[in-house]
């Protein structure tokens, strides 16, 4: 076994782990990390496969996911803030506006 | 300069811009300076382009309108003589027309809608002689009938009149279908559209789609120009102001169909079907609307079944091949015809409305109306073929396009593929005669009920103002001397501006051409042409004039009449009178409830009634229209409306609505509201993709 | 050697993920995502990416974690138990769900690797030799300021609107 096929399982398994963070977290900021958790496993794929094939595209891609992941961070967690102040309580399940 | 044609077209639709856009903030005086300016300018330029057109170069402006690789869809304007010849006289009598219009219009309140919808007819026009292509013409065909519909329509608040404009526009739709399908017939069998391409293309030389594409182009040139069988609008349109009968349904518009025909001759010419079928209609057309002429009372109405009836005068001429012949009476018609139509209304403008010649005679007498007198007589005589008056000379370059006596008649290229006998020409040519006839009949009598004789009207004409008189009079004046142009076997400057047209048929196809000089000078030809006219205004004279017929007024003539066809013509006829003298406008409402309201007869009144009501409403041909197309028509929507809508409504009201409803409700309860839901499903959705992917790639 | 540490911080950081899914306080979840960030870039050296390495600890632990770290304890949320969630049908399905993927995800990964023809690495390695040593800045910043320096500038703007998003939102009315 390689270390890229290695990494790439890594990879995986934390990308599935963080979809079921999503799901089940009723915390929107456990959400968020799981999120972060996700964008982190891609990330990590992104390296190995740059490392295997040796140009630095992966890498770059990479810095635009960071960039991303942080602009996101910053503009849901302001969210989030922006919910507290008005309910007093996170959680995802209290709001439902959009019920059919 | 054949650029200036850009300007030709620019200018009026300038005008139309600014008085549809800003008529509301505009001064009358201003509308009116906006809209003759344009269109008088417009003139200028067409005469700077005429001096000197570029035939055969081409399109004077090409734009390509849309590119795609090497394919491309080009627009351009044609300056060539047909199209400068038509320029010339749509923006002249267009011009003469626009300032008739200051003084007719001037009590009107939507005086500005008028100039904008004048000067839109004048762009649509324009555009539609001016195109280098048939889509450009397509586009100028449907906006010209869009003018017109709304100019009929004008005084949108008369019920006839709104009728009369719908008439107008569904039946030149017709026509504007057949243009479309004439279109898709030459696109596909010669793979261009442009007039150079198409009409000079390889293919004109053989195939039966020819006769199809002239069949389907007729089609539109009988709707535009009023022919048998879609003639039955023209009369109707005479609901729209006056200026606007002589511009659009006399002079200019109507004319467009003869103006296809020419433009488009290689294909006519090249058409067996056409060396038939173009002749029959025409000559069919002039003989059917002059004799309807004969019976009508209104003005208006004479001179609209005149109009068809010189139409159709110009398809037999093209339909031979006279070309020539054909523009030429074009041009002296637009003249001559404007000037009776304008003249006609200076008598209702003096008359406050007044449009029956029963409620006239004696207007010669008037101070007020003499100067009309003269101009519809110089036009009554022009129309009669009178020597030196114009219609004496492109009537009798028509009828000279006739063997009327055999003789050593030669028949040109479509005629020989056709196989049309010299006999039927010769016959054709008579109809033309006998028409020549009753024209002159019906023009006198008209003349006489209405200038001479008995006054019959109440109430005093009053003047009319000069911006009315002055086009009259420059219109008289050209009336009699436009048409030194061509003489048969005498000079022709018509082939030297024709040349270039008739060198490219020579070249491209089958050679049709019929110049005016190839008429021998005739005699005999013209003694029968000019004998006709003077035939007919003697008769007119012996029964209108020297042993009078006695001609009741409308209000006697509606109360006596036996089998008045539908009880309102005879409600009240004094509430009518009263009417007529109080204004204009409210003289014309009247007028038209009495009259045009109703389409006509019933079946039994037309069976019982005379020839009179028979020449009256046009051959019966919209009691046949109502009987085959309208009623039956009207009927089946109802009988829909009543039985089927309202079964198919319950149907999807209770059937779809109710299972819509059903699934609806069902579906709503998936949108809980809750995000991780959502999430869920874009995860489920997700997975159900990749094992799709796992399966496919596992079996490869 | 290598090989024992890259499995180490493997199995490091999938068991620290898991923890950021099932810890039922929030500080927990955020401090296990700093332990998986962190040999995450441990990884990232592994694999010679040097500068990703840096860039990772300092704007994911240091930056981004800090702010979920600060939100986190000003909010101070209640814990919760993911395995006593209410809702049934979406416990079932995020469980079963994420299964599924990362099942497939592992045995797609494991029988491209293994069965089925092998996807050459080595010859794709680009035929002109690189200037510079893979993973070093010199490359990394060769790549980032010719080939993708409009997306690099966009990531400006995106940082940006972040900004005033953040200053609009987090504005008390």
């Amino acid at each position: 076994m390689t270390s890229i096929t290695f990494t790439l399982i890594v990879s995986a398994i934390i990308f599935a782990l963080g979809t079921m963070g999503v799901l089940l977290r009723r915390n929107p900021l456990v959400q968020f990390m799981s999120i972060e958790l996700m964008l982190n496993a891609v990330n990590l794929a992104f390296i190995s496969f740059s490392g295997t094939l040796g140009t630095s595209e992966g890498q770059i891609f990479v810095l635009m996911v960071l960039t991303v992941a942080a602009a996101e961070a910053v503009v849901g967690l302001a969210i989030i803030v922006a919910l507290f102040r008005r309910r007093r309580r996170i959680d995802v399940d209290d709001i439902h506006a959009m019920e059919g | 300069m054949p650029e200036a044609i850009g300007l030709v077209l620019l200018l009026p639709f300038l005008g139309f811009l600014i008085n549809a856009l800003f008529g509301n903030r505009l001064s009358k005086a201003a509308s009116a300076w906006v809209a003759c300016g344009a269109v008088g300018l417009a003139f200028v330029a067409a005469v700077v382009m005429a001096l000197t057109p570029n035939w055969p170069n081409g399109a004077a402006l090409t734009y390509d309108w849309t590119l795609s690789g090497s394919w491309k869809i080009s627009f351009g304007l044609l300056a060539d003589p047909l199209s400068a010849w038509m320029c010339l006289i749509i923006t002249g009598v267009g011009f003469l027309i626009h300032v008739y219009s200051i003084g007719y219009m001037s009590h009107e309140p939507d005086f500005r809608r008028y100039f904008a919808y004048l000067n839109l007819f004048v762009t649509a026009m324009l555009l539609l002689v001016t195109s280098d292509n048939f889509v450009g013409l397509l586009i100028g065909w449907a906006n010209v009938g869009l003018a017109s519909f709304l100019l009929i329509g004008f005084y949108t608040e008369r019920p006839s009149a709104v009728a009369a404009a719908r008439k107008a526009i569904v039946i030149n739709t017709i026509g504007d279908v057949g243009l479309i399908l004439g279109i898709f017939t030459i696109i596909t069998n010669t793979g261009s559209l442009t007039y150079r391409e198409a009409l000079t293309s390889g293919n004109i030389a053989s195939g039966d789609w020819r006769n199809w594409a002239a069949l389907f182009l007729f089609i539109a040139c009988a709707a535009k120009s009023a022919q048998i069988p879609l003639q039955t609008w023209l009369p109707d349109a005479m609901e729209g102001p006056t200026p606007v009968s002589a511009l659009i349904h006399a002079a200019t518009m109507v004319t467009a169909g003869v103006y296809l025909v020419v433009r488009a001759h290689t294909i006519f010419g090249a058409s067996e079907w056409a060396a038939w079928f173009i002749p029959i209609i025409g000559a069919l057309t002039a003989f059917y609307a002059a004799t309807c002429a004969l019976a009508q009372t209104d003005l208006k109405r004479v001179l609209a079944y005149s109009t068809i009836s010189q139409l159709g005068y110009m398809f037999m001429a093209a339909g031979v091949g006279a070309y020539e012949a054909s523009m030429f009476h074009l041009l002296t018609h637009a003249f001559f015809k404007a000037l009776l139509f304008l003249s006609a209304g200076l008598v209702i403008h003096a008359l406050a409305g007044e449009q029956d010649m029963r409620n006239m005679g004696g207007l010669r007498r008037e101070g007020a109306t003499r100067f009309a007198a003269i101009s519809f007589i110089i036009g009554a005589l022009a129309i009669s073929g009178i020597p030196i008056f114009s219609g004496f000379f492109s009537k009798e370059a028509i009828l000279g396009s006739f063997p009327l006596l055999g003789g050593d008649y030669v028949l040109n290229a479509s005629q020989q593929a056709a196989g049309v006998p010299v006999w039927f020409l010769a016959l054709i040519g008579w109809v033309g005669v006998v028409t020549a006839f009753i024209t002159a009949f019906y023009m006198f009598r008209a003349y006489f009920l209405t200038f001479e004789g008995k006054t019959r009207f109440e109430g005093h004409p009053h003047a009319n103002p000069q911006s009315m008189t002055v086009p009259v009079g420059v219109l008289a004046v050209l009336t009699t001397v436009g048409g030194f142009l061509a003489f048969e076997g005498g000079w022709n400057t018509l082939e030297t501006w024709f040349a270039p047209i008739k060198d490219e048929v020579a070249q491209n196809g089958p050679n049709v051409w019929r110049s005016i000089e190839t008429n021998r000078f005739d005699v005999v030809g013209l003694v029968i042409g000019v004998g006709a006219g003077v035939a007919g205004i003697a008769l007119a004279y012996i029964i209108y004039m020297a042993r009078p017929v006695r001609v009741k007024s409308t209000a006697t003539a509606l109360a006596t009449m036996a089998d008045s066809p539908k009880p309102v013509l005879v409600e009240n006829p004094k509430m009518y009178a009263a009417k007529a003298t109080q204004s204009r406008r409210a003289a014309e409402i009247g007028y038209i409830d009495r009259e045009r309201s109703n389409p006509g007869p019933g079946v039994n009144a037309f069976l019982r009634s005379g020839l009179n009501t028979f020449l009256l409403y046009g051959w019966g041909f919209d009691l046949l229209y109502n009987l085959l197309i309208v009623w039956p028509g009207k009927g089946t929507a109802s009988l829909v409306a009543h039985w089927f809508d309202r079964g198919v409504e319950q149907a999807v009201d209770s059937g779809l609505g109710g299972s819509t409803a059903g699934a609806s409700k069902a579906a709503r309860r998936t949108e809980t509201g809750f995000v991780r839901n959502y999430a869920l499903g874009i995860l489920l959705g997700a997975v159900a993709i990749l094992i799709y992917v796992a399966v496919i790639g596992l079996q490869r | 050697m290598e090989q024992v540490i890259l499995v180490i911080l493997g199995v490091l950081a999938v068991a620290s993920a898991v923890g950021v899914v099932f810890m039922p306080n929030a500080v927990y979840s955020a401090m296990m995502l700093l332990l998986n960030l962190v040999s995450l870039a441990t990884l990232f050296l592994l694999l010679h990416a040097q500068f990703m390495f840096a860039a990772q600890l300092l704007i994911y632990a240091g930056a981004i974690l800090v702010l979920f770290l600060f939100v986190v304890t000003l909010l101070n949320p209640e814990g919760e138990n993911v395995f006593k969630d209410s809702k049934q049908l979406q416990k079932a399905g995020a469980f079963t769900g994420g299964i599924i993927l990362g099942i497939i995800l592992v045995g797609s990964l494991i029988y491209a690797f293994t069965g089925g023809p092998q996807f050459d690495f080595a010859a794709a390695q680009p035929s002109p030799a690189q200037p510079y040593a893979y993973g070093s800045v010199e490359a990394f910043g060769m790549g980032l300021f010719t080939q993708f320096l409009l997306p690099f500038e966009l990531t400006a703007l995106v940082l940006l609107v972040a900004l005033i998003g953040a200053v609009v939102l987090g504005k008390r009315r």
